[in-house]
């Protein structure tokens, strides 16, 4: 009987310490990698401090795009210490939101559930003075843009990519993503058991590395004007679309680029997509009669032809195998000077510049004006038109692109290349954010300045002098380029486009109107020129300069 | 024989020991439990600075506001501003000397 009664004991603790073992053995090897993230979390505070999204400044350091907190409100179920009833009750008193709706979600298998997202600071606040266990405010970073939707097409947006996070896509957000958005900074300290840091227990941090902030070129003024003139003019006129750049031409930096219609970059998703693409880098165009400045520049840089030669085929249209060229109006002045070409935007005698200048010298100018490439922008999305290869040319090409038409460009390219003209013929590719450009000469002093001489003259006797500012020197071009489409020319639809710079002897400005599919007038002349002056006049009366 | 001079001396000794323990432990304990309580006013400071780095954000943010040019120009409307319909640029006077040639 002892001995069974020892043995029983024995038995017990046998079972004892094996069911103490199982259990061990249950915490520490099944149970072990849940509770020591539990025994952590108690433990540790692991706290991510969110980088700042680098800012965008205009030149005047007012923020086009400044970085704005907003909070995702969650629910952790487990810490709610109210009825759900109650919590809906309470929640609906401060946001729009159905009462079934949240209830369905607070109802729902999750233990951390999403109640409202990308709040505000004063619902933020509102949110805080319910005092209720269990809701939790998560930060994350946004973008505000206090000038509204301006310069949507050359800021981009700020959206999310597949992993939720924060991406720029398109324009400066998208070109100089990276920078902005800097590297997340994290801190894990010790905690007591009601959750407050012990000051003596152990301390890590990564530091937090907020992105750059980036100043532009950009002249808040300008883009305020530029905006405010495209949107009347292409309303006034009936375009499709228009575009307006300015840039500096002593360093290539653009002082304004505005686009209508453009998007609210606050409100991207309700756009169309097609209307994210910035055309003034991102679609290519014949640019029509503002490309004779370019192959003029190019026949008097390399000593074909000077301002006073003489047209000797002007006297009427010019046949090229089974093509008739003509002039814009059909009315032909011949024996007419290079410098009375570009006045009156004859097709006829740019021909004759273009067959003068050859395949060979062409093409190695329009290289060097750096058409055919991409200028380097800072924007993301830039495009380009090529050329086919140099066998593939027949004599109708060079005498169609004497006039700009059988070539694509974009007008960042044009801008470019009249900046160098403005510059005295010294290229420098155009600019976004502040910074040193590098210049090269890429025609003589003497062309520049005898082509500005022949587009002060186009301003002032051409057919947009009816618009004409009395008294400033303006050193400009029409275009008006038909729009190909499918292997023919549209006979209606132009492209309406007015470049220049003022004052023409020191150039404090380029600009290039664009006007696509006026209605009111096909003509620039009627059209992308008044507008240009308009803008013009703005600019010398906030800028104060002096016209002449 | 046990020397009781020696003997009395260990005891001093251990006895000066424990005290030094003694008041160690409570010397820990005392920092630990002053450092305890900046703990929380640690969480407090720092809570503090946050919020002051919100609202000083959200008075930059409402500055930027009044100043954009979208605000200006309307606060100037409602204050009867117009849009001048024309520029006159003045001339650079001439010298009267010049004037009466």
């Amino acid at each position: 009987m002892p001995l069974l009664r020892t043995r029983l004991v024995f038995i017990l603790f046998l079972f004892s310490f094996l069911a103490i073992i199982a259990r061990l053995g249950w915490w520490q090897i099944v149970q072990n990698e849940a509770l020591l993230t539990q025994a952590k979390a108690q433990r540790w505070e692991e706290k991510i401090i969110p980088a700042k999204r680098g800012e965008i400044f205009f030149t005047d350091s007012y923020p086009l795009a400044s970085s704005k907190s907003f909070y995702n409100l969650y629910a952790f179920k487990p810490e709610i210490k109210i009825s759900y009833q109650e919590l809906t009750e309470q929640l609906i008193k401060i946001f729009p939101l159905e009462k079934k709706e949240i209830q369905e979600t607070l109802e729902s298998d999750l233990l951390w559930v999403p109640i409202w997202k990308h709040l505000g600071e004063e619902n933020r606040e509102k949110v805080l003075s319910l005092q209720i266990d269990g809701l939790e405010l998560e930060e994350e970073t946004g973008r505000e843009y206090p000038e509204a939707s301006q310069a949507a097409h050359l800021l981009g947006f700020l959206g999310k990519n597949e992993k939720g996070e924060n991406q720029g896509y398109f324009g400066l957000e998208g070109y100089y993503d990276h920078q902005l958005r800097g590297n997340d900074g994290k801190i894990v300290q010790e905690k007591d058991a009601l959750g407050r840091p012990i000051i003596l227990g152990s301390y890590y941090k990564s530091t937090v590395k907020n992105g750059i902030d980036l100043q532009l070129f950009l002249d808040r003024q300008l883009q305020w004007i530029a905006e405010e003139r495209i949107a009347e003019g292409t309303k006034r006129y009936g375009a499709q679309k228009g575009l307006v750049i300015i840039s500096n031409p002593q360093n290539g930096g653009i002082l304004a680029m505005a686009t209508y219609p453009d998007f609210d970059p606050s409100n991207y998703s309700e756009t169309e997509s097609k209307l994210f693409l910035n055309p003034a880098i991102s679609e290519t165009f014949e640019p029509g009669s503002i490309f004779k400045i370019l192959i003029m520049a190019a026949a008097l840089d390399s000593g074909t032809v000077t301002p006073q030669d003489i047209c000797s085929n002007c006297s009427g249209p010019v046949e090229i195998g089974e093509y008739t060229i003509r002039t814009w109006n059909d009315q032909y002045y011949p024996e007419s000077t290079m410098t009375e070409i570009i006045q009156h935007s004859d097709n006829v005698g740019m021909v004759y510049v273009g067959r003068q200048l050859g395949l060979e010298k062409t093409l190695a100018y329009l290289e060097r004006f750096g058409i055919g490439q991409k200028t380097g922008i800072d924007l993301q999305g830039e495009t380009t038109g090529k050329f086919k290869e140099k066998k593939y040319w027949s004599p109708i090409d060079l005498a169609t692109i004497s006039f700009g038409q059988g070539i694509a460009v974009t007008p960042i390219q044009m801008i470019q290349v009249v900046n160098a003209i403005a510059n005295q013929g010294k290229l420098i590719p155009p600019r976004v954010v502040q910074g040193i450009q590098e210049k090269r000469q890429i025609i003589k002093l003497k062309t520049a300045k005898q082509i500005t001489a022949m587009m002060v003259n186009a301003a002032e006797q051409g057919e947009a002098k009816w618009t004409k500012i009395p008294g400033a020197s303006i050193a400009g071009k029409t275009g008006t380029a038909q729009i190909p489409i499918q292997g023919h020319y549209d006979p209606e639809k132009t492209i309406a486009s007015f470049i220049g710079f003022a004052p023409a002897l020191k150039p404090q400005f380029t600009m290039l109107v664009i006007l696509y599919e006026p209605t009111t007038s096909p003509w620039a002349a009627e059209t992308a020129a008044p507008l240009w002056f308009d803008i013009a006049k703005d600019i010398f009366l906030l800028k104060s300069i002096n016209p002449k | 024989m046990v020397n009781k001079k020696k003997v009395d001396r260990n005891r001093q000794l251990i006895t000066v020991l424990s005290l030094i323990t003694l008041v160690l432990i409570f010397g820990q304990v005392a920092v630990f439990i002053y450092f305890g309580g900046q703990g929380a006013k640690a969480a407090q400071i720092n809570q503090t600075k946050n919020d002051l780095i919100r609202e000083n954000k959200q008075l930059k943010t409402e500055i930027f506001r009044q100043t954009s040019f979208s605000s200006i120009l309307e606060q100037a409307q409602k204050a009867g501003f117009k849009q001048a319909n024309s520029t006159v640029y003045l001339e650079d006077q001439l010298p009267m000397a010049l004037k009466n040639k």
